[in-house]
């Protein structure tokens, strides 16, 4: 069972609409629980509250990402945080498959969280004309996806909120750890667009 | 609307990549204005129009432009041929861009942009293996294109092929051996293969060429904590570690306790 608020869902995708054209991956952060890491738990509930972009255009050199991963580490432990999803979007409009690239960083990812999920990017559900979300959601069993959708709750404030901010041009102010390691004043957790979202409350 | 003229000059002439405001600025400034009065360069500006209306799927708006330019200059125009054709790939239609492609071809074989344009077909249809064929085949004519190389060398690096991207990051050093971006590139592809030693000696050049290369500063702790541990590579780490530190410390404070804590654990393990 697994629940998006609306933060993390805009921070997504402002993201895709800053880079149309490229490739973009990211993780997302959900609150840690007191039950044991160690296992896969179905009955677990992942409550996502907060999301950091990562790379556009290649995804699949390994460096930064280690970089981005430790210091998202740390950030989360100051917040009771836990890396619990990674997103990652293809170039190519109508390519929904996961990669090589997707399947060792969910790996890595659930090293640490095994309850963690994969938000694959449906390129065409992007304009939130017909869809509350723009994504399907897997849990990796043994190097097999499993669509697991059905379970993720989405409320209406996310999709009105995302355009909304979209509308405002938001997405030109979003920063992915790529712009934070060109200019390290941009801040890869994006305090401005909380407050966007705090001043368009509906 | 002046202002408007402006900034599209700018982004012409500086190359950004900033489609949906052109769009946003042909929308609210200039579609309902007469351009006579800009002369030549009314053209220019429709010919840009064009090309950030099809990155953001703004059909009315390319075919709009299209035709604009259309009444001006011949339909047997080589550059508004182009257009036409991307104008097809934009709607999917590629039999048709590959037939006008071919015709141009035709007239003038070595045309490289025109080769490149066939090559984005084979892109746009997830032909990735043969857009690396057809790319491979260009590049042999055409070494010394740096656009063609770096493209390679993500392609190769999306089709996980660590080995080859290499060796057209190296190509791309050799073409821009005193761009540090260059050899941040092939540090980073290095790295990834497992190769830490030359990933390091890549890292180290980079920093030569800017030493406010970020990424090359945190490549090297990176590369010492994958290499067995040796008094060189403990010293090199406090000094670099400590100029990381220092520059967060100056522009972006508030991230400092992450970077440290980050940091500790990478030379620590």
């Amino acid at each position: 069972m697994s629940e998006i608020n609306a933060l993390s869902f805009v921070k997504m995708f402002l993201h895709l609409a800053k880079y149309p054209e490229l490739a973009v991956n990211g993780v997302l952060l959900s609150a840690r629980t007191d039950s044991t890491n160690e296992e896969v738990d179905s009955s677990s509930y992942l409550h996502f509250v907060d999301c950091i972009p990562l790379f556009h255009g290649v995804l699949s050199l390994s460096p930064m990402l280690e970089i981005a991963l430790s210091q998202i580490d740390a950030y989360c432990s100051t917040r009771n945080l836990t890396v619990a999803g990674y997103y990652h979007a293809n170039e190519h409009y109508s390519d929904t498959n996961p990669n090589f690239t997707a399947l060792r960083i969910m790996e890595k990812i659930k090293e640490n969280n095994p309850n963690a999920v994969l938000f694959m990017i449906d390129n065409s559900l992007v304009d939130l004309n017909e869809s509350d979300r723009f994504y399907n959601i897997f849990t990796l069993v043994d190097k097999n996806w499993k669509n697991v959708n059905d379970s993720h709750i989405v409320t209406d404030e996310c999709r009105l909120v995302a355009l909304s901010l979209l509308k405002r041009n938001q997405h030109r102010q979003l920063v992915d750890f790529d712009n934070h390691l060109d200019l390290i004043s941009n801040d890869w957790r994006n305090p401005n667009i909380n407050n966007e979202l705090q001043s368009s409350s509906f | 609307m002046q202002s408007a003229v402006e900034k599209l000059r700018k982004y012409r002439d500086e190359n950004y990549r900033l489609h949906d405001e052109v769009i946003e600025l042909w929308e609210n400034s200039l579609s309902k204005r007469n351009l006579s009065s800009l002369g030549d360069e009314k053209w220019l500006i429709l010919e840009q129009v064009f090309k950030s209306a099809l990155h953001c799927s703004q059909e009315s708006i390319a075919s709009d432009c299209l035709e604009q330019l259309r009444k001006q200059f011949k339909s047997t125009s080589h550059r508004l041929s182009t257009l036409q054709a991307m104008y097809y790939e934009s709607i999917d239609e590629y039999n048709k861009a590959e037939e006008i492609y071919s015709i141009l071809l035709q007239n003038n074989e070595t045309d490289p942009i025109i080769q490149k344009r066939k090559i984005c077909l084979l892109k746009e249809q997830n032909k990735i293996h043969e857009a690396i064929s057809e790319l491979n085949s260009y590049l042999e004519i055409y070494q010394v294109d740096q656009e063609a190389w770096s493209e390679l060398c993500d392609l190769y690096l999306s089709e996980h092929d660590y080995a080859k991207a290499a060796y057209c990051a190296e190509e791309l050093i050799l073409l821009n051996p005193h761009n540090h971006l260059s050899h941040e590139r092939y540090a980073s592809i290095c790295y990834s293969q497992g190769d830490y030693e030359k990933a390091r000696i890549y890292y180290f050049s980079t920093i030569k060429f800017n030493p406010n290369n970020i990424r090359a500063l945190y490549g090297i702790l990176l590369t010492s904590a994958n290499i067995k541990s040796r008094t060189t590579i403990e010293n090199n780490n406090k000094i670099i570690m400590e100029q990381i530190l220092q520059k967060y410390k100056e522009i972006i404070p508030e991230l400092l306790p992450f970077v440290d804590k980050a940091l500790q654990n990478f030379l620590s393990s």
